[in-house]
């Protein structure tokens, strides 16, 4: 061995002695951390619940159930986790990467949910649904609102080339089978041209990290419907309170873009007050209101809305008129649903997700003289529950 | 459980390790083996029982051979064929049945009963090193193990118990029952493990990623380029997942002074189907040369031969990877390059190394997508939208994946040449706390791609 090959050797030697205290040091210096580190219950960068130490059964061992809840825990649990999680995102930033779980990061601070036609058989089956139900009940006035998505009228922030579908294409050969169906009592809104507008004037219709449209979108969307609906919506006053500076949407949490732009949650509330809102879930309970503090300080803040989805609200207004609507709605339409209520006595909200009662008696009984499906492009193309529960009723007569 | 797990890195490495070097040295190849079952338990709490029972007909059935190979060699023989018959009917119906009867009840064979398992992990693997060290034994090549509990470390070994390397018995023998590790060793296993870390956590799930991004485009987005830029996220893909497990194994291995063999040897570079099979899963190629290929008379008989040989053994390893005709195909495909190799090309590739190279590559990326898509009719649209058919050659869609996808696609081919490992040895030794840094931060990022889960598969786990 020359002189210079037994240098490079000790310095190899030494590098890897070096290098094996160094992984030593670093497994064990976290792992003790990992030990000692508080235990926490909930992220709030992240939006949601933090896994717990898994409970150990001997079926929960058996199953693997214990051993993925394990690994979980230590992920979420993991020391200082939002530093690691926020080093990730730069490292996918960096990378380049731009997709993640079926979100797209744009470039100007927008998450943005992609839009897929999987299956347009199902939509059409759900139309067909929409129709025949709406058929049995030719005196009722019917309206369908299609709200489009952020991939659609914000498509221009999404990366260049993005394999999105377009929900355009869709929503046209939508439009043509309502058509179709010849149905004389039913309008149909389309908001695309409108948000277009209002978008390309820097108005923000949808949240950054949210999949659901501001509180904005949805009183243009409202005022949209209101002037289908023959409401005097112009005279309506509205007072803005700003109840939420700090939102972070589900898109943030699902995609792991920690996108450092939150959003702002506005109420439009009603002046005067008007409603007064009895939910129906296992129980019949009545609500505060149309808003709800404990939805707004929960996982979800969007959950200022009534406080989440039910299958079943029903809201009784103080306005002086005959007029009693039924929607079937998403959950786009819990933020539109306050700009309703000075104009119906009654306002019925079936999610039918949820919704697991008779469709035709509660039409029939209730007195209902409007009926409005409003429903986001993404979600009424994707969820079968709707066309279920109408066939549902069908098939018991 | 997996090595790049949080589980993994941060409760069962540090323990084992802890109890490894706390104990005396009579005592760690009880630890070893002890951890070893926890390690394979995590996953697979009843399979266990079918690890313990096979290590332990394999032990007796090692020393029957042994015993008898000298004067009775007929017995021997007898023994052999039971063992061996035993470790394949094991292989066979928990990996294969459930494939078989439902083909046959597919073709109204509706009598056979159809059963639903699960694939215990690992179960190729350490059956394949039970009929090794059984022929071994019975060929005098090796002296049995009269240890039950160094024979059961050896079958059950958690450096490479779920996903190999196969370790052949002569390799680890004179470990089994001495071994010395070193502080310098133990570094140098610990630079193993963070190179096979990052290559399943920084590359191999961003490659995957992308992949599977591509795959499930419908046919309006697909193009010919995209349709390649796919195929060759996977095949990198496949190769750090794979190779990262094997360098994590042979790492961890040298942790606990064991050297097990190399698994991988730049497979990527090869420059004809047959040297890249002298590269790829070296551990396996090897065994099925040894114990199927050789055996069956190899290249040493008539061509008719040689070409029911090659088929053979190319039918078998294909269907080693998985129950699947697209398995099958897989292998019958590497099959017939390697005949139109050995009898219509002969050693004109050799003579061009980077046409060679660069044809091979293209070939292996192809196999590639035969070897994912376990629905043909999946694969046949994937692999028509390569070669153009039904879609064009390249749209705005391309453009996006080649802005988010290039870079790593980039960096997946750098990282599978010998080009990367040289620099980066000089390095080390130049600068070395450079050099320490760097794989600090390395180290850092992979733990915040485990801390932050969205994508980990691991591919190897269904074999």
């Amino acid at each position: 061995m020359t002189d210079r090959e037994a240098r490079e050797r000790a310095r190899k030697l030494r590098f890897f002695r070096l290098l094996g205290i160094v992984f030593l040091m670093m497994i064990f210096l976290l792992s003790f951390l990992r030990l000692v580190w508080p235990r926490k219950a909930y992220s709030a960068q992240e939006r949601r619940t933090l896994t717990q130490f898994p409970e150990m059964t001997t079926e929960n061992l058996r199953n693997g159930t214990f051993t993925n809840a394990m690994e979980d825990y230590l992920a979420d649990q993991f020391p200082a986790r939002n530093v690691w999680v926020y080093l990730d995102d730069l490292r996918g930033r960096i990378m380049g990467e731009k997709y993640s779980q079926g979100v797209y990061r744009s470039g100007s601070s927008y998450l943005i949910e992609e839009f897929k036609r999987t299956d347009d058989n199902r939509a059409a089956k759900t139309t067909k649904a929409v129709m025949d139900y709406l058929r049995e009940y030719p005196d009722i006035s019917a309206y369908f609102m299609l709200v489009p998505n952020a991939s659609w009228i914000l498509k221009d922030k999404l990366p260049g080339g993005a394999p999105i579908d377009s929900e355009e294409d869709w929503y046209t050969s939508w439009s043509q089978e309502v058509k179709n169906a010849n149905l004389s009592n039913l309008k149909v809104i389309s908001l695309a041209p409108t948000f277009a507008e209002e978008a390309a004037q820097g108005k923000q219709i949808y949240y950054r990290t949210d999949h659901h449209w501001t509180t904005y979108g949805a009183y243009v969307g409202a005022k949209e419907l209101a002037a289908q609906m023959g409401l005097a919506f112009e005279e309506q006053n509205w007072k803005k309170v700003e109840v939420h500076n700090r939102f972070q949407g589900t898109l943030m949490s699902k995609s792991g873009f920690y996108s450092r732009t939150a959003d702002t949650i506005e109420l439009y509330l009603p002046d005067p007050d008007v409603a007064s809102v009895t939910a129906y879930k296992e129980q019949q309970k009545t609500l505060p209101g149309l808003y709800s503090s404990e939805g707004l300080t929960g996982d979800d803040p969007y959950e200022v809305f009534f406080g989440g989805n039910y299958p079943w609200l029903n809201i009784s207004t103080k306005a002086k008129t005959n007029r009693k609507l039924l929607i079937f709605k998403d959950s786009y339409a819990n933020a539109m649903i306050g700009f309703l209520c000075p104009f119906f006595s009654e306002i019925h909200v079936v999610d039918p997700r949820y919704y697991t009662g008779d469709i035709r008696t509660l039409t029939a009984s209730a007195g209902i003289t409007d009926i409005c499906f409003l429903y986001n492009i993404k979600t009424y193309y994707e969820d079968a529950s709707l066309s279920l529960i109408l066939e549902g009723g069908e098939a018991d007569e | 459980m997996v090595f790049s797990s949080m589980t993994y890195l941060f409760v069962f490495l540090p323990m084992v390790l802890l109890a490894y070097f706390i104990a005396p040295p009579q005592a760690r190849n009880m630890v070893l083996l002890a951890f070893s079952l926890i390690f394979y338990a995590w996953g697979e709490p009843v399979y266990i029982f079918l690890m313990l029972m096979s290590i332990t007909v394999n032990y007796v059935f090692g020393r029957i051979i042994s015993n008898n190979r000298a004067n009775h060699s007929r017995y021997a023989k007898l023994n052999l064929g039971i063992a061996v018959g035993w470790n394949l009917l094991a292989l066979g119906i928990f990996k294969y049945y459930p494939f078989v009867s439902s083909q046959l009840r597919g073709i109204g064979l509706k009598f056979i009963p159809g059963m639903k398992l699960i694939l215990p992990i690992g179960i190729s693997f350490y059956t394949f090193q039970a009929i090794s060290y059984l022929v071994d034994v019975y060929r005098n090549k090796i002296r049995v193990q009269r240890g039950f509990l160094k024979f059961a470390l050896y079958i059950s070994m958690f450096p490479q118990l779920i996903a190999g390397p196969i370790v052949r018995y002569d390799d680890v023998e004179k470990q089994l029952s001495k071994r010395k590790v070193t502080l310098a060793m133990f570094g140098n296993g610990g630079e193993y493990f963070l190179r096979g870390l990052i290559k399943k956590v920084l590359l191999a799930n961003q490659l995957g990623a992308l992949y599977v991004q591509i795959e499930s485009l419908g046919a309006a987005h697909a193009s010919v380029l995209t349709a390649w830029l796919g195929a060759f996220a996977y095949t990198f893909q496949i190769y750090f997942d794979f190779s990262g497990y094997s360098d994590m194994a042979i790492g961890l291995g040298k942790m606990f002074g064991f050297r097990f063999p190399k698994n991988f040897d730049y497979p990527y570079t090869a420059t004809s189907i047959t040297s890249f099979w002298r590269r790829w899963h070296i551990s396996l190629s090897s065994w099925f040369r040894e114990y199927v290929y050789i055996p069956l008379g190899g290249k040493r008989v008539s061509p008719r031969k040689h070409v029911r040989n090659i088929l053979i053994v190319w039918l078998l390893t294909g269907f080693w990877h998985g129950a699947g005709w697209n398995f099958m195909l897989w292998g019958l495909y590497y099959g017939i390059l390697l005949l139109l190799e050995k009898y219509v090309v002969h050693d004109r590739i050799s003579r061009h190394p980077w046409p060679g190279r660069i044809l091979t590559f293209l070939l292996v990326t192809i196999g590639w997508m035969f070897f994912v898509h376990t629905d043909f009719s999946e694969m046949l649209t994937y692999v028509g939208h390569m070669f153009g058919v039904g879609c064009t050659f390249a749209n705005a869609t391309t453009g996006y994946f080649l802005r988010t996808g290039l870079l790593v696609l980039l960096l997946g081919m750098f990282f599978s040449t010998p080009i990367f490992h040289r620099l980066n040895e000089q390095f080390a030794v130049k600068y070395y706390t450079t050099s320490i840094a760097i794989r600090i931060v390395m180290f850092m990022l992979c733990i915040a791609a485990l801390v932050y889960q969205s994508y980990n598969p691991f591919l190897y786990f269904r074999f």
